[in-house]
Order: C-alpha cells, then sequence, then structure tokens
C-alpha cells in the first residue's frame, strides 16, 4: 500500500527532525561546558574554541543514537493503542491480501492523529534550554574576572615544559639547547615578576604607585607573543655622511666646553 | 475485523448454551479448526470433551462423525473398506466409506487403539486422503480431528508416540468445572431433559473462507522471532529438557497465534497471542528430564520457564 508507506515514510521524517533539534540542544550544551572548562584552565596552545570539537563528536554520537532507535517502537510507545500493530502493518507493507488492507487502513487512520510534538520531551529541553542560558550567563560573568584553574591544574601543567619549553621551572638551562635558557623562559619570568612579584605596587622613578589592574585593561595574550624577528644592520655608513665642526659651539656654550667639543669633533673628523 | 469477531462471540455464545464453561478450551478447539489442523484433548471422564466437540461441529454446520478406539479397531473400521456389492446378477467391489469420511471427526480415547489404528487415523489427518487398495479418496474440506485421551486408566493402552503427537497441532487440557460452573451444568442437564436449540453460527464455506483469513493475519517481525526463539529456546533448556519442540511447532505456535488474533477481532498477532498459544502448542512436544520430574515439574511449569527466559 503506497500512501501507507508514505505516511509512515513522512513520519519518520517529522520524527528525524525533533531528534536533531534534540541533539542539537546536547552539542551546543556541550560546547559552552567544554568552553568554559577550557577558558577557566586557560592551557597554553588550547584554544577554547577548540570546544566545537568535542561538542560536535557530541552531537555526532548523540545523533547517530537516537537515529538508530526504531521509530516505530517509539510511535507504539506514545500512542499504545497502536502497539503491535503498527509495527506489523510496518513489517507487512509490502503484503497485500485483505487483513493487512484493513490493518493499514486503521493504521492510517490513526497515523493522522500522531502529533510530531510528542516526540519532544518538554522537561528535557527545558532543563538543557535553561542550562544553556545558566552557562552562557556563567561565560560572560566569568570573563571578566579572569578565574583561572591553571595552578589547580598545575599538576599537568608541570608536564608540559618538558616538551614544549612552555611555563614553569622554565628558568634552568635546557640540556637539549646547548645550555641556553628556553626561549619562552625569559618571557614567562618578565611577565611573572611584573604581574606577580608586587600585586599592587608599581614604581616610577623613586614614586611608588598604587595600581589595579583590572582584566578589562589587560591586552597581553601570551598566545599572540611571536617569536622576535632579527633585523640585519649595515655596519659602513654612506659615503655623504660626515662630520665637521659645527658653528653652533658659539651657542650659550661656556668658554672651556666650547673647546672641547671643538676638539672632539676635530678629531672626529681626522678618523673617519 | 469486526464482522468476524462477531461471528466468532455469536459461535460462541451459542456454545455457552450447551457447554457451561471451558471457555479457553472452547477458544483453543476453534483455533484448531481455523488453522485448518488437529487437536489433542486430554482430560478426565465426564468433562464434556466429546459434548463440546460434537456442538462445535453442529455449530458450524459440518458433516460429524465418531469412532470410540478400542485395541481391536483395525484400520479399515476407520477408512473404510471395499465391499462386494450384488447389482444386476453382477457382483463387483465397491468403496464403503468409514467414519473418516467427515468434516469433524472425534476420535475418543485414541490411546486406547491400537499403534497400526492410530497411524491410519494420523496419516488420514496428515494428508486429507486414504488409500484403501490402489485408490486414493480424498476427503472431505474442512477436515479435523479431534481425538482425546484421558490421563488417567493407562493400563492396555497404546500412548502415542511423539513423533504422532507431533502431527496435532494442540494439546488442550480439559479441566474440571469451577463449582459454580458444575453448579449450573446441574440445574441445566439434572432437571430439564430437552436439549437446548441450536443455530449454525458458521457455513462449511464462512469456515474455509475463515481458515483463509486466518493465514493472511499479518505478524510482526520481531514478534515472529519471540515465537522462534521460544521453540528453539526447549531444546537448549538441557537441564530442565530432555527433548526439545521441532520446528513444526514454530509454525504451529505462528499459526494458531494468527487463529486466536482473527478470533479476538484484531488484524495482527500479539505478543501475548504467542505466549497463551505456546502451552497448547509446545506441552506435547517436549520431554522432561528426569531432573525435572523428580522435582515435580510439569510440562507447563517447564514452558512458563522457557517463556521467561525469552522475554
Amino acid at each position: 500500500m503506497e500512501s501507507f508507506s508514505k505516511v509512515l515514510e513522512d513520519t519518520r521524517m517529522s520524527i528525524n527532525k525533533i531528534l536533531i533539534l534534540d541533539a542539537s540542544l546536547v552539542g551546543i550544551l556541550a560546547f559552552l561546558l567544554i568552553f568554559w572548562i577550557l577558558s577557566f584552565l586557560n592551557i597554553p596552545l588550547l584554544n577554547p574554541y577548540y570546544a566545537l570539537v568535542p561538542a560536535a563528536v557530541v552531537f555526532i554520537a548523540v545523533l547517530i543514537r537516537k537515529f538508530r532507535t526504531n521509530k516505530i517502537l517509539e510511535i507504539e510507545k506514545r500512542y499504545p493503542s497502536m502497539d503491535e500493530a503498527l509495527r506489523t502493518a510496518s513489517d507487512n507493507a509490502n503484503r497485500n491480501n485483505q487483513v493487512v488492507r484493513d490493518l493499514q487502513a486503521e493504521i492510517l487512520t490513526q497515523l493522522r492523529s500522531v502529533e510530531v510534538a510528542a516526540f519532544a520531551e518538554p522537561r528535557t529541553i527545558y532543563v538543557q534550554t535553561v542550562l544553556i542560558g545558566l552557562l552562557c550567563f556563567a561565560i560572560v560573568f566569568s570573563a571578566p574576572l579572569s578565574v583561572t584553574f591553571t595552578h589547580a591544574a598545575g599538576g599537568i601543567l608541570d608536564k608540559i615544559p618538558k616538551t614544549l619549553n612552555l611555563g614553569h621551572n622554565t628558568d634552568s638551562p635546557d640540556p637539549e639547547n646547548d645550555g641556553q635558557k628556553p626561549f619562552f623562559s625569559n618571557m614567562v619570568t618578565a611577565v611573572t615578576d611584573a604581574l606577580f612579584g608586587q600585586p599592587s605596587v608599581a614604581k616610577i622613578g623613586d614614586k611608588e604607585l598604587e595600581a589595579q589592574l583590572t582584566p578589562q585593561g589587560t591586552e597581553l595574550d601570551v598566545r599572540n607573543v611571536q617569536d622576535v624577528q632579527g633585523r640585519d644592520f649595515t655596519d659602513t655608513l654612506p659615503n655623504e655622511v660626515y662630520a665637521r665642526a659645527s658653528e653652533a659651539y658659539e651657542e650659550n656654550i661656556q668658554k672651556d666646553e666650547q673647546e672641547l667639543i671643538k676638539n672632539y669633533f676635530e678629531k672626529i673628523a681626522d678618523n673617519p | 475485523m469486526t464482522t468476524y469477531k462477531k461471528v466468532f462471540d455469536d459461535l460462541f455464545s451459542e456454545m455457552s448454551k450447551v457447554i457451561v464453561g471451558q471457555d479457553e478450551v472452547i477458544q483453543q478447539l476453534v483455533i484448531a479448526i481455523m488453522a485448518n489442523s488437529n487437536a489433542l484433548l486430554e482430560g478426565y471422564p465426564g468433562v464434556a470433551k466429546t459434548m463440546m466437540v460434537k456442538t462445535l461441529a453442529k455449530l458450524m454446520d459440518l458433516k460429524f462423525s465418531r469412532i470410540q478406539n478400542t485395541p481391536d479397531l483395525m484400520p479399515s473400521d476407520i477408512t473404510g473398506t471395499n465391499i462386494i456389492e450384488e447389482q444386476a446378477g453382477k457382483r463387483q467391489f465397491k468403496f464403503q466409506p468409514g467414519p473418516i469420511f467427515a468434516n469433524v471427526v472425534l476420535s475418543d480415547e485414541i490411546n486406547r487403539a491400537t499403534p497400526k489404528t492410530q497411524s491410519a487415523l494420523l496419516e488420514a489427518m496428515q494428508e486429507k486422503q486414504v488409500t484403501i487398495g490402489n485408490v486414493t479418496y480424498r476427503l472431505d474440506l474442512p477436515f479435523f480431528v479431534l481425538a482425546t485421551q484421558n490421563p488417567i486408566e493407562q493400563e492396555g493402552t497404546y500412548p502415542l508416540p511423539e513423533a504422532q503427537a507431533d502431527r496435532f497441532l494442540l494439546k488442550i487440557k480439559v479441566k474440571y468445572p469451577k463449582y459454580e460452573e458444575e453448579l449450573e451444568v446441574v440445574n441445566r442437564y439434572a432437571f430439564d431433559s430437552q436439549e437446548p436449540r441450536l443455530r449454525a453460527a458458521l457455513s462449511r464455506s464462512q469456515v474455509l473462507q475463515l481458515q483463509q483469513l486466518t493465514r493472511q493475519v499479518p505478524i510482526a517481525n520481531d514478534i515472529k522471532e519471540r515465537a522462534v526463539k521460544i521453540v528453539t529456546t526447549t531444546r537448549e533448556v538441557s537441564d530442565l529438557l530432555a527433548y526439545g519442540a521441532s520446528p513444526r511447532a514454530s509454525i504451529g505456535i505462528i499459526l494458531a497465534a494468527k487463529a486466536r488474533a482473527l478470533i479476538n477481532g484484531r488484524n495482527y498477532v500479539s505478543v501475548e497471542d504467542i505466549h497463551t498459544m505456546a502451552y497448547p502448542i509446545l506441552r506435547h512436544r517436549i520431554i522432561l528430564n528426569f531432573e525435572s520430574e523428580r522435582k515435580g515439574l510439569t510440562s507447563d511449569d517447564v514452558i512458563e520457564q522457557v517463556i521467561k527466559k525469552v522475554r
């Protein structure tokens, strides 16, 4: 019965749409949660946006699991009047006899009353939506605070510098690098000394200033630090560059000092 | 489907005019007929086994015959024989059909007949034909054998071998009626000698049509698999059974479940149909092992365990 198969397929497709929505919510939830955790941990080379990868994996896994569920059984579960009858009609859709036709006609009537909304679990969707909202707020509010669990995760991070030459304990010479300090060690130390040496005191000349660094004003991003680019300078000056005694020494310069300056320039002129 | 249900409801309603209670037994008898198969009724004497079958034949407007099995009953007493007949001064053989030539054959106390006679009967019910001499006679359709045996007085009987018993679709256990039902039996038959008036609820052609319809009842794949699993599991529970059921039981369980669905006005087989029909289908097809017998288990107990295992 072609129309029966078509109606059944349409119902399946509608249920699939709901399942995609459901899986999307789970995926978004996973993304926000992992993003939040990564922002907290502030692990070098691990951008919080990498949370997209596990979130995508979660989304696909949930989608596959939900797609694999027997839609017919799901309908039967929600519409007990079709229990066993729907799957029988579905399994025997290609048969054509009086009893099967009767069954399919009965099921078709009942399938028309099937509401796709019945397959969405309002409680789950509500909980997921609320959680997504809460996580969004958590991310937005925790960003300016710059709360970090880097130290809490120190045990893990201590192992990272051994391979990446980053982070803690980098002051010691690296035997694998001709006894030189790793490149990042100076930078990290400098940053550490400046920022964590004396939390709220900065010195300008001899004056002590009380200053407070807030995350809003902090633009230093360790991830943006790049290797210093070497620049070549020429050793010899161009020919037209030379020095000669100037008349300017007559200006407000004391007599003995004028003589000293004159001699200096004459020496330069003699020994270019 | 409601039309068919009404037909069966009418049938059961007419049956209840004669038989008090025994609803399940009557339903299983009708199931055997709808599945175009045969049934073995087992019960104590005096529980209306014969009356049930006789009434059913009457309500279906079918030709009924009865064979009272005894050890001296010969196969030809069942199938019929060629007799010499004189016509116009000329003697010739003429076939005299036996009681097997009916639509509903009640073979009373089948275990009292000798294996040879039992064999003749069983062959007829399997092939739906009898061969006498060189001539094969086809039996009139629909054709059912409803055999009875009682579980007591086993002396001098020839219990049906398992292979023969396997040919009966169902083994129906006829139990004693309940107290209230027995009181009603007494009221109905101890005071009034007048037989109730019955009207045929089904015609012969309708029976044939319903038999065809039974096979058309669809079954879901998972329910079909469950039925087969129940049967195959009987071969795996060696701790309970010495022998399990044959593949014929798988066919039987599906067919009987289909018939039950049709009788109940459903156009699909349910799991409940399978579970309900597993008992009469399997109880004569399994053989308990010594340990199960020692524990006092019955076939039905084991079937129940098998069903639970498959669930």
